[in-house]
């Protein structure tokens, strides 16, 4: 059995990937249907490069869990950003697998911050 | 979704540190794993909460939290007799903090004498505890068995991940306190003498602090990240405060996007490539309206409207990409790096901490001319780059998730964008398709309007190119009685050659 697994870590990386990339998708959405210089294009991006680290902790063939599409689209940015990082609490960050968890968090914390002070 | 899934955290320690090996004590009756467990809480609300109001408090609390970890780390069972390298981060990082507070000591000047942080008070609190309780039983531990040695290592992590956000979080407080002090300055009309430290704000007490704690950043970090050992041989962030900065990220990133362009490559990847390039072009408008500010560009009725059709398209191709790019897809780490420095070096002169900052502040903002002459390279550059990525809508097995395409290919026929099916109402993408959550062929609506969107980008890219050049050239005349930083900056910018422009849409 995948021992990282066995305690959940990879189903909670990818809940991760998928809240994260559902939050960039809808900061984009917004961000197209502002001005070309809105900050949301900015905030967009470093969402949607949280995702790809969060992408990137996991294994090749590993399938992300089922999600209810419409249950995400509910959500605010900033409900997903705070959901994804409250999934990374547990993280066993010492694991040479997640050597990058701990700059996740840092990322997570400082989108965070970001999209408080755009409102959100 | 199941997302609660805390349960697995205390599985970590529970070796080491349980309620069964360590007896509750009147004063706390947590684990040490659960005190490591909130300092890292804890940790997180300062990161998320901090401002620059806070810069004094939370420099002044910074080197006893260190004291402090020192002290656990040290406490640690199985610590091996004379220099072990294991350690050599935390007695780094403890030499860094000690030097911070001798230098706190009396002193007059920002941040002086004043209160600490109860947030890092907390934290330091909570690191004494837990060396009390590893003093007092850690010596039953039998540190040699693999789950004990594994469970203190997790400990040293959690110990280092702690330290690493917090002095990313008093570095983001001194950021944002050089902002603030800046600006008041402004608004009041008094001069600021500017440290050029790391940060377009770091006014002269607070540079030399954002580079001690930068220092101490990027020793967790290293510690982390496993790469201890290259920062002590030299590796290091590269200085912020280096007014090419912004134009090194920019030619990184042509070079790490046309080396990816150049193999086959996931939608995941050109979504990033698109999206990236409307942030360029987004940012460029901000840097050229800040320009005109400053007198470093001459006003333009074309530039910025050009920019921001070329901003507008690239966008709207990216959300076409992104209806191929699935949840979960990789991205190739060269380039999520150097989009991650694009961001950064765009940020650190457009930006006020979270927010766009204002024409005219950024207008007085040290490395605006050489910032400005990069951008409009970029610019430049993006006409080209939008052939290439059109070149990738015309690969035959592309594939997208079923769901946002039979999406896509419906409202694109309903807006009259792709051309009506003759046969009438036509399902695109099976149901079952949907319901299974499969990648599917791109239906043809899709296919015909990723190609449309492509060449409306090369369109919109070349007229941008188009100004952007005159504008280029016109800035390496305007440069010798401005700036004389510019001067040479932008003389280098124009002295290379040109990328070949395409002459207008490919079909």
């Amino acid at each position: 059995m995948d021992t990282l697994n066995a305690d959940g870590t990879w189903d909670r990386l990818g809940s991760i990937a998928l809240l994260l990339h559902q939050a960039a998708t809808q900061l984009w959405s917004e961000a197209d249907q502002s001005a070309a210089d809105s900050p949301l294009h900015d905030l967009g991006l470093g969402v949607y490069l949280a995702h790809s680290r969060a992408s990137a902790l996991l294994p090749d063939d590993y399938e992300l869990p089922d999600v209810d599409a419409d249950d995400l689209e509910e959500r605010t940015p900033l409900q997903l950003l705070t959901e994804a990082e409250d999934l990374t609490r547990p993280l066993p960050l010492h694991r040479p697998d997640l050597v990058h968890g701990s700059q996740l968090v840092v990322d997570l914390c400082d989108l965070i911050r970001e999209a408080r002070g755009l409102g959100y | 979704m199941a997302t609660d899934l805390r349960l697995a955290f205390a599985d970590i320690d529970e070796e080491l540190f349980d309620v069964d090996r360590i007896p509750m004590t009147s004063h706390d009756v947590r684990s040490v794993g659960e005190m490591l467990f909130d300092v890292d809480y804890l940790a997180r609300q300062l990161l998320m909460d901090v401002d620059g109001d806070a810069a004094g408090t939370l420099l002044r609390s910074w080197p006893t939290m260190v004291a402090a970890a020192e002290d656990l780390w040290a406490s640690l069972p199985g610590r091996r007799p004379g220099v072990d390298e294991r350690d050599r981060p935390i007695t780094s990082l403890a030499a860094q903090a000690a030097t911070i507070e001798t230098s706190l000591s009396g002193r007059v000047a920002w941040p002086g004498q004043g209160p600490t942080s109860p947030r890092i008070d907390q934290m330091t609190q909570t690191l004494v505890n837990a060396t009390a309780l590893v003093r007092r039983y850690g010596a039953e531990i039998p540190h040699e068995q693999p789950d004990a040695h594994r469970d203190l290592e997790a400990a040293r992590t959690r110990i280092m991940h702690g330290l690493y956000l917090t002095a990313h979080a008093v570095n983001v407080a001194l950021h944002d306190h050089g902002r603030d002090r800046v600006t008041d300055a402004r608004s009041s009309g008094r001069r600021i003498h500017l440290a050029h430290h790391h940060s377009p704000y770091a006014i002269a007490p607070t540079g030399v602090w954002i580079d001690r704690m930068s220092a101490c950043e990027i020793t967790a970090r290293g510690y982390l990240t496993d790469r201890f050992a290259q920062a002590l041989a030299g590796e290091a962030m590269r200085p912020v405060d280096d007014p090419g900065r912004l134009a090194q990220a920019l030619a990184n990133w042509d070079i790490q996007t046309h080396r990816a362009l150049a193999r086959h490559l996931e939608p995941s990847n050109i979504l990033l490539i698109t999206r990236t390039q409307g942030l360029i072009a987004g940012a460029s408008m901000v840097l050229v309206d800040a320009a005109s500010v400053a007198g470093v560009l001459e006003r333009s009725e074309r530039l910025v409207p050009a920019i921001a059709e070329a901003g507008r398209s690239w966008s709207n191709l990216a959300s076409r990409w992104g209806d191929l790019a699935p949840p979960g897809a990789r991205i190739e780490e060269p380039l999520a790096r150097a989009a991650a420095e694009v961001r950064a070096a765009y940020r650190q002169i457009t930006h006020d901490t979270t927010t766009l900052a204002s024409p005219e502040a950024i207008a007085g903002r040290p490395g605006l001319p050489q910032a400005v002459a990069a951008t409009l390279r970029a610019i430049e550059a993006g006409s080209e780059l939008a052939v290439v990525v059109a070149e990738k809508a015309d690969a035959p097995d592309l594939t997208g998730p079923a769901r946002a395409l039979s999406r896509r290919a419906h409202n694109d026929v309903e807006a009259g964008l792709a051309t009506p099916p003759a046969e009438g109402d036509v399902v695109w993408v099976s149901p079952t398709d949907i319901l299974n959550k499969r990648l599917v062929p791109l239906p043809p609506p899709v296919a015909e309007t990723l190609r449309a969107a492509s060449d409306a980008t090369i369109d919109a890219t070349s007229s941008a190119s188009a100004v952007a050049t005159l504008h280029c050239g016109e800035h390496a005349v305007a440069t010798p009685d401005g700036d004389p930083g510019l001067g040479s900056a932008a003389a280098l910018e124009v002295g290379r050659p040109p990328f070949p422009r395409p002459a207008g849409p490919r079909r």
